[in-house]
């Protein structure tokens, strides 16, 4: 076995990981091991895909994996993206898409984001308070654009209150 | 009923965000927010066949027109815009070159003063954008959430408890927002320092990039800087995040300025007289050339080096001599050594030295 990682010398460690609950072993030789930092099996090592770059190590095993992923089979019957499409394209093809490929969407925004839930606001919009900051603002700057500086002054406190008693 | 977008009518007046107004203007151009949405139940628009992306346009249009706050912006159905057209378009800033490459149905609305802009069809089905002169993060934020929720109060938005707003690409999931920041750098750039900023100071999950955006080049020394993380932040944290990052932009390049006075100020000087000199004298200029001759100018007129020249026209030559805004100016198209002919005349016409 030569290593997965140079391709020059014999392998002599095998590195396992796991994909979408699949054991993956990858065949190394100790140089690339040391060198890429994967010699301490005891020492502290973050998932590979969790956002840390080891530079070539991480191409070729991203190269690993996507070859082991390639052979998927799946396809979005809403709007019939293919699991091969959406590896070349990056885009996912309609809402459904995201149950159908979330074994992956979870690696992938993982990835992207180091995190793969969301923390947003939450549909439910935005307090009245805010609206009205915003149209006094549009107000503020037409006073601001007119030089009516006294009636500036006006909607910068008004905003200032309101903005205190939202609190 | 909307009134439609007229282009040829966008010509003579430039984007409210070029006015140089704002705070740290002397180093932030401009501050943008973006958002992602798509509608529930209808395909991304790289997969929704021409009929589904043309009821797309008609049910934005439809809430856009009975939406009190927005039915005063422009629309414009995008496939019916020629090349030139389009081109103008980007340069302003108003749709995105992979928009203008898209030939499928979608459509622009863009508000008054061009501080707001959706996009229908592009990557998702709605892109909303708000820019700001200066840096004003917090105003193009509070202005794109009045969008925002206006149109959720009238459009279905695909979204999901576990993973926030559903995009197309993963990379715009979660809050779908994208925060970014236009600064003009010639401090640390000539300080030689870009490499060893980036580096040091720049957190990860934050992008740099050129003028304009996703993989274009640095003209100018003019950079954009945003968020790549929407998942698992709230939208506040972000704009915290990247106002946060734009302090250490201007404080660096401040630093990186003085420094350049101190040890290097008959350079700067040089290098600020030689570019005057160009642009008084030049009869022919590239747009690469005029990019990185009104840097140096604006580095000249901040560090007193020149006498003042309002930054609006200073930021608005940056998009008003581009390529098809001369052509549109000149009413036809050009050869690009006509346009070089026509850039000079036009720099020499709006900077009074």
């Amino acid at each position: 076995m030569i290593c997965q990682i140079c391709n020059k010398n014999p392998a002599n460690i095998i590195f396992t990981i796991i994909i979408n609950n699949k054991k993956k072993d990858i065949n190394i030789c100790k140089k690339c091991a040391e060198e890429k930092g994967f010699s301490n099996p005891l020492g502290e090592f973050p998932s590979l895909l969790g956002g840390i770059i080891f530079g070539m190590a991480e191409e070729k095993i991203k190269e690993i994996i996507d070859n082991e992923i390639s052979q998927k089979d799946i396809t979005c019957k809403e709007c019939g993206l293919s699991y091969a499409e959406f590896r070349t394209s990056g885009l996912l093809g309609c809402q459904f898409c995201y149950e159908v490929f979330k074994d992956d969407l979870k690696v992938i925004l993982r990835r992207i984001h180091g995190n793969n839930r969301h923390f947003a606001l939450k549909k439910e919009g935005i307090l009245p308070e805010e609206k009205e900051i915003s149209e006094l603002r549009k107000e503020l700057e037409k006073a601001i654009e007119k030089e009516e500086f006294e009636k500036a002054a006006r909607i910068r406190d008004k905003i200032k209150y309101i903005k205190k008693n939202a609190k | 009923m909307l009134n439609k977008l007229e282009i040829d009518k966008l010509i003579p007046k430039c984007s409210e965000w070029l006015n140089g107004k704002g705070r740290n203007s002397d180093i932030i151009i401009s501050s943008r927010t973006r958002l992602a949405r798509n509608l529930k139940n209808t395909p991304f628009p790289n997969r929704a066949d021409k009929r589904k992306l043309e009821r797309v346009v008609e049910l934005v249009k439809r809430a856009v027109s009975n939406s009190k706050i927005l039915n005063g912006m422009k629309f414009l159905e995008i496939n019916n815009v020629n090349e030139l057209d389009k081109e103008f378009l980007v340069e302003r800033h108003l749709i995105s070159p992979f928009f203008a490459k898209l030939n499928k149905p979608g459509a622009i609305f863009i508000s008054e003063g061009e501080l707001s802009c959706i996009m229908i069809n592009e990557e998702d089905h709605l892109r909303i954008q708000w820019i700001r002169s200066g840096l004003d993060i917090n105003t193009a934020w509070d202005s794109i959430r009045v969008v925002d929720n206006e149109l959720n109060s009238m459009l279905d938005f695909a979204f999901s408890d576990e993973l926030g707003y559903l995009t197309a690409c993963p990379s715009n999931t979660g809050n779908g927002l994208r925060v970014s920041f236009f600064c003009h750098l010639p401090g640390i750039v000539l300080t030689k320092n870009l490499d060893k900023f980036l580096e040091e100071i720049v957190p990860a999950g934050i992008a740099v990039r050129g003028f304009y955006g996703e993989g274009t080049d640095v003209q100018g020394n003019i950079f954009q800087v945003s968020n790549q993380v929407t998942l698992g932040i709230t939208e506040k944290d972000t704009i915290e995040r990247i106002k946060k990052v734009a302090k250490k932009f201007i404080q660096y390049e401040k630093e990186s300025r003085n420094k350049l006075l101190k040890d290097a100020k008959i350079k700067i000087e040089d290098k600020v007289y030689r570019a005057k000199a160009i642009m008084k004298n030049a009869k022919i200029i590239s747009s690469l050339e005029f990019m990185s001759l009104l840097s140096a100018i604006r580095l000249g007129v901040e560090l007193k080096m020149l006498k003042k020249i309002d930054r609006k026209i200073l930021n608005e030559l940056m998009v008003t001599v581009q390529s098809a805004h001369i052509q549109k100016l000149a009413g036809k198209n050009l050869t690009p050594l006509e346009r070089d002919i026509l850039r000079a005349e036009i720099v020499k016409d709006k900077i009074n030295f």
